[in-house]
C-alpha cells in the first residue's frame, strides 16, 4: 500500500515538473548581467551575477578571458521556476565576487554562455577602480548568506586593518533580572585566515558571577556581507553572567588575541582560481607567500540594565533562585531499627545558577537526631544553557521506633520567563521505624567525641571518626623504599633470571645415567608385579608356553632393572655376586626359580597347572624378598 | 681509619639520629595529644623534612591536617601513608572517613579489566612488588640448580617451581603497574575552591571547579599548571600553586 501511494505522489510531482518545464520552455531566454557597484575601491568586493531567464536546455557556466587586477571566486548557481498566474518563468543565476587589486578603469568580459547548445554573447561591462580609503559606490548594505567556505585573501600590501578582522560582544538581552543569565558572545569577523588565540585581556565582570561555557568542537562559521565586504563569521566564545545586583552595567568585554595568515600575492589574475569550496581549479598556476601576525581584537563596551527582583508576592522560602527548577526528595531506606542511620535526599534540577542556589533543609524533627547535611552539584553546559542539578544529602537517625512522615521540604523560585515567583513542595516521606538495639545512643555518644568542628560535612557522618595516632614509631626497612629504581636491584634480577634460565635449560638437556638408573630402580618392582600379573591371566588360560614367557621377563626385567643391565645377560651368578645381603633362602629359592622358568621355556616337558602355580608363587616370594635386599 | 673505625662511627651516627627521630616523633605525638594540633603538625612535617618519613609519621600528620579542618593537606598526607603501607586498616579508615566529608564527590567511571588490575595492585607498594619479583627469580634459579645436581629431586620440585613462577607473573605485573602509577603521581587540591580550565592559562575556559580535597593523577605539568585526570575521567589544567603532588 505505502508503495502504490509513492509512487503515485512521485508520478505527480514528474507530471508537475514535466508541465512546468514545458510551459518555461516556451518563452524567450534573456541574459542579464548586474554588478553591484560600479565604482569601487581597492579590497571592495564587487559581486557580478549573471541572470538568465527562461532558458531551456542545460546552461554552461560563463566563460570570459582572464582578468587583469583582480582576485576573483565563484559564489555558486541558483535556479527557480515560477508559476504564476498561469504564467512560468524560470531563473537561472550565476554568482562572482570580484576583489579588485588595482585602480583604474577595468573591463569585465565579454562573456559567453551555453544555453541548450547554443552559444549567447554577453556584452562587457565596465568597472572603475578608485585607490584604497576613497569613497566607493552605494551605500553600505548587508545581507546574510548561507554557510560556506571562507575565501583565502591577498591582501594587497600584505597588512591587517582593523576592517579584515575584528570581534564584536553582545548580549543577547538588554535587560535582566538579579541572578537571570544574560549570555556574552564573542562573534569574530574576518576576511582573513585567522585563528582564535583566546583573551589578551580578560573582561571586566565585577557584579557577575560568570560560567564560562567550554569551547565548541566545531565552531559554526556564516559569511555575512558587511559594509560591501564578505566575512567570515564565527562565535568563538559565550559566557553566562549572572548578575548579583541590580544596577545598569557597563561591560568591558575585554581584548581578544588571534593570528592572521596573509597570503601576499605573486600572480594572482585567474578569475576561477577559488570557488566557495575552497578548492583550486586547474587554472590555478599561482605561488603565494605566507606571513603569520598576531592581531589583537578589542571589543566594544556594552552595556546591560539588571533589574530588582520584585518585592510584590516574594514567598517566605525563596532564597534567590532564579530560572527554573524541579525538585524531589527520597529517603534512602522506608524501613528501619530505631537507631539506623537514614539518608533524606533533596534533588533540585533545572537551568539557573545551581552553584548559588540553596536547597531546602529539613525542620527539626522530634524524635530524630539530624545531622548537617552534605551537598554535590553536577553542572552541564552542553546547550549552551547553564543547567544542571543539586543534592543534598542529610543524615537522620531516629531515636525511637513509630511511624513517621519526613515532612515535605518547600522551595521557591523566581521565573524570570514569567516575571513571577513559584513555589515547588517535595512528597512527604513515609518512615517505619522498628524497635532496635540501643544503636541510638551508641551513635549519639560517637558523634559527641567525632571529628572537630572545621567544617559542616564532617558531621555528616553516621557518628564515625578517625582513628587515632600511631604511637609506636614503626621498624625501619632495611631496604630503601625506592628499591625499585636502584640499578642494582635490576642487575641482581637480571643475573638471578639468566642464572634461572641457564640451570634450567642445563639441568632439562643432559638427563643424568645415575638419575636414569634411580628412575630405573624404583619402577622395577611396579614392573614386575604387572608382568606378574599377565603372567597370572596366560596360566589361567592354560597358555603354558606364553606363562613361563611372561614371569621370565618378569623375574629377569626385574633384576634387570636392579643391576643396570640388560635382561639377555641376567644371570644367578650375576644376581649373587651383588646380592651378598640376599638371605641364603632367598637366594635358593631364586636358583630354583631360574632353573624352573628354563625348563619350563626350554625343556619341551609337559607342565600342569599345579606345576605352573608353584612358579607363580615361587616369583611372587622372590621378588618380594628382593625387594628388600639392595644390590650392590 | 681502618675499617672497624668507620663502622663504628657509622653505627653510632645511626643510632644518634634513630633516637633524635624517635625522640622528635613522641615529642609531636604529645602535642597531638595535648590539642596543640599546629605545633604537632610543624613536629611531623620537620621529621618528613629531614628524610625520616614512615607510615606513622604521614599518618599522624594526616589526623593532625584532619584536627586542623586542612583536608587538602589531610588527605595528601593519607596519601603518602597508603603509598608505603597501602593495607594499613588505619590508613584506609582515616581515608575513607576524610574522601566521605570532601565536597567534591567523584564517582569512578566505569572501567574495564585494565583498571580491575591497577585497584588490586594498589594493595601492595612497590617495593613489596620489587622484592617478590626478586625472591621469586631467586627461587626459581635455586630451584633449577636443584635440578641439575640432584636429578631424583626434581620431580618433587615441580609444584615449588610452578608456585615460584606464578610467584614471578603476579609480582612482575603488580611491579609493572606501580610502576605505571608513579609515572602518573597523585595531586590533591589545598585551595577552598580551584577552577581547572581546558588549557595552561587563566585565559583559557573553565572545565569545572574542585574543592579542597579532591584528588586526581598528574597527566601533564607546566612551570605552574598540572593538568589533572579525577576518576571519573574529566581533565582539566589547574595552578600548581593551588595544589600539592603527593
Amino acid at each position: 500500500m505505502t508503495t502504490v501511494k509513492r509512487k503515485i505522489r512521485v508520478s505527480a510531482l514528474a507530471a508537475a515538473f514535466v508541465l512546468l518545464w514545458g510551459a518555461a520552455a516556451q518563452a524567450e531566454v534573456a541574459i542579464e548581467t548586474s554588478v553591484s557597484r560600479s565604482r569601487a575601491a581597492v579590497g571592495e568586493e564587487i559581486v557580478l551575477d549573471f541572470i538568465i531567464t527562461n532558458a531551456s536546455g542545460a546552461i554552461s557556466k560563463p566563460t570570459f578571458p582572464p582578468l587583469d587586477g583582480f582576485t576573483s571566486y565563484s559564489q555558486g548557481h541558483s535556479q527557480e521556476i515560477m508559476f504564476v498566474n498561469g504564467r512560468t518563468t524560470s531563473k537561472s543565476v550565476f554568482t562572482y565576487i570580484l576583489i579588485p587589486n588595482s585602480s583604474g578603469k577595468k573591463t569585465l568580459g565579454p562573456f559567453e554562455i551555453n544555453i541548450g547548445g547554443k552559444p549567447y554573447k554577453v556584452a562587457p561591462i565596465e568597472i572603475d577602480v578608485t585607490p584604497q580609503g576613497t569613497a566607493s559606490g552605494p551605500p553600505a548594505t548587508y545581507t546574510t548568506s548561507a554557510v560556506a567556505s571562507p575565501s583565502p585573501r591577498a591582501l594587497p600590501q600584505g597588512q591587517v586593518g582593523d576592517q579584515d578582522i575584528f570581534v564584536r560582544a553582545w548580549l543577547d538581552k538588554d535587560e535582566v533580572y538579579v541572578n537571570e543569565p544574560a549570555m556574552l558572545t564573542y562573534t569574530l569577523y574576518t576576511r582573513l585566515s585567522a585563528t582564535y588565540k583566546g583573551f589578551e585581556k580578560e573582561p571586566v565582570t565585577t557584579g557577575f558571577w560568570v560560567e564560562d561555557f567550554p569551547p565548541e568542537k566545531t565552531i559554526k562559521r556564516t559569511e555575512q556581507v558587511l559594509n560591501n565586504s564578505r566575512y567570515v563569521v564565527a562565535d568563538v566564545r559565550k559566557l553566562a553572567l549572572f548578575p548579583t545586583e541590580a544596577g545598569v552595567y557597563t561591560l568591558d568585554p575585554g581584548v581578544l588575541s588571534a593570528v592572521v595568515e596573509i597570503r601576499n600575492e605573486e600572480d594572482f589574475n585567474s578569475f576561477f582560481s577559488y570557488n566557495i569550496f575552497g578548492r583550486r581549479s586547474s587554472q590555478f598556476p599561482q605561488t603565494f607567500v605566507s606571513q603569520v601576525v598576531q592581531k589583537t581584537l578589542p571589543a566594544d563596551k556594552t552595556t546591560l540594565v539588571v533589574k530588582a527582583l520584585p518585592e510584590a508576592g516574594k514567598p517566605a522560602s525563596f532564597t534567590g533562585a532564579v530560572g527554573q527548577y524541579r525538585i524531589e526528595s527520597s529517603l534512602d531506606r522506608d524501613d528501619v531499627e530505631a537507631g539506623t542511620p537514614v539518608t533524606f535526599r533533596v534533588r533540585l534540577k533545572g537551568q539557573g545558577n545551581l552553584n548559588t542556589v540553596k536547597t531546602p533543609s529539613l525542620p527539626p524533627l522530634e524524635d530524630f537526631k539530624i545531622y548537617d547535611s552534605s551537598t554535590s552539584s553536577n553542572i552541564t553546559k552542553d546547550r549552551l544553557i547553564v543547567e544542571g542539578e543539586k543534592v543534598t544529602e542529610t543524615v537522620i537517625v531516629p531515636k525511637k521506633a513509630g511511624d513517621y512522615t519526613v515532612p515535605a521540604v518547600e522551595f521557591s523560585y523566581f521565573d524570570p520567563s514569567t516575571a513571577s515567583y513559584r513555589t515547588l513542595k517535595t512528597e512527604p516521606r513515609k518512615l517505619t521505624v522498628r524497635p532496635g538495639s540501643d544503636e541510638a545512643a551508641e551513635t549519639e555518644a560517637a558523634t559527641g567525641v567525632g571529628v572537630q568542628p572545621v567544617e559542616k560535612e564532617n558531621l555528616s557522618l553516621t557518628g564515625k571518626d578517625i582513628r587515632y595516632i600511631k604511637m609506636a614509631a614503626p621498624r625501619p626497612w632495611l631496604l630503601p623504599k625506592d628499591l625499585h629504581r636502584r640499578p642494582l636491584y635490576w642487575f641482581v634480577d637480571a643475573v638471578l633470571a639468566a642464572l634461572a634460565v641457564l640451570l634450567t635449560a642445563m639441568a632439562g638437556r643432559k638427563p643424568d645415567a645415575r638419575g636414569a638408573l634411580a628412575a630405573r630402580i624404583r619402577r622395577s618392582g611396579q614392573a614386575a608385579r604387572r608382568r606378574l600379573r599377565t603372567a597370572e591371566q596366560k596360566m589361567k588360560a592354560g597358555k603354558q608356553d606364553d606363562f613361563y614367557a611372561e614371569t621370565s621377563k618378569a623375574v629377569h626385567g626385574y633384576f634387570a632393572d636392579k643391576l643396570g643391565l640388560a635382561p639377555q645377560i641376567v644371570t644367578f651368578e650375576k644376581i649373587e655376586q651383588h646380592a651378598a645381603e640376599a638371605p641364603p633362602q632367598a637366594l635358593n629359592e631364586l636358583r630354583e626359580l631360574l632353573q624352573d622358568l628354563g625348563m619350563g621355556r626350554f625343556g619341551r616337558v609337559e607342565h600342569g597347572p599345579e606345576a605352573m602355580r608353584k612358579v607363580y608363587e615361587k616369583a611372587g616370594r622372590v621378588l618380594t624378598a628382593f625387594e628388600k635386599v639392595k644390590l650392590q | 681509619m681502618n675499617t672497624p673505625k668507620i663502622l663504628a662511627v657509622a653505627a653510632f651516627v645511626l643510632f644518634t639520629t634513630a633516637a633524635a627521630w624517635a625522640d622528635s616523633f613522641a615529642d609531636a605525638n604529645a602535642k597531638y595529644q595535648a590539642g596543640d594540633f599546629k605545633a604537632a603538625a610543624a613536629g611531623y612535617r620537620s621529621i618528613i623534612e629531614g628524610g625520616s618519613a614512615s607510615v606513622a609519621v604521614h599518618y599522624n600528620l594526616g589526623n593532625t591536617e584532619f584536627r586542623l579542618g586542612h583536608k587538602g593537606k589531610a588527605m595528601a598526607a593519607y596519601l603518602r601513608a597508603l603509598e608505603l603501607a597501602p593495607r594499613d586498616p588505619d590508613v584506609r579508615w582515616n581515608l575513607h572517613i576524610l574522601k566521605s566529608v570532601v565536597q567534591d564527590r567523584i564517582e569512578p567511571a566505569q572501567g574495564g579489566w585494565p583498571e580491575w588490575l591497577s585497584a588490586q595492585a594498589a594493595w601492595v607498594t612497590a617495593r613489596e612488588a620489587a622484592l617478590a619479583v626478586a625472591a621469586s627469580l631467586a627461587a626459581l634459579a635455586g630451584f633449577a640448580f636443584l635440578a641439575l645436581v640432584f636429578p631424583p629431586v626434581r620431580g618433587a620440585l615441580r609444584l615449588p617451581r610452578a608456585a615460584a613462577f606464578l610467584l614471578l607473573l603476579v609480582s612482575g605485573a603488580a611491579l609493572y603497574l606501580r610502576l605505571g602509577d608513579e609515572g602518573e603521581p597523585r595531586a590533591v587540591i589545598l585551595g577552598r575552591e580551584v577552577y581547572a580550565r581546558y588549557g595552561p592559562s587563566l585565559k583559557e575556559t573553565k572545565a569545572f571547579t574542585l574543592h579542597e580535597g579532591a584528588e586526581g593523577r598528574v597527566l601533564d605539568q607546566t612551570k605552574d599548571w598540572l593538568f589533572l585526570r579525577l576518576s571519573d575521567r574529566n581533565a582539566g589544567w589547574v595552578p600548581r600553586d593551588s595544589c600539592e603532588i603527593v
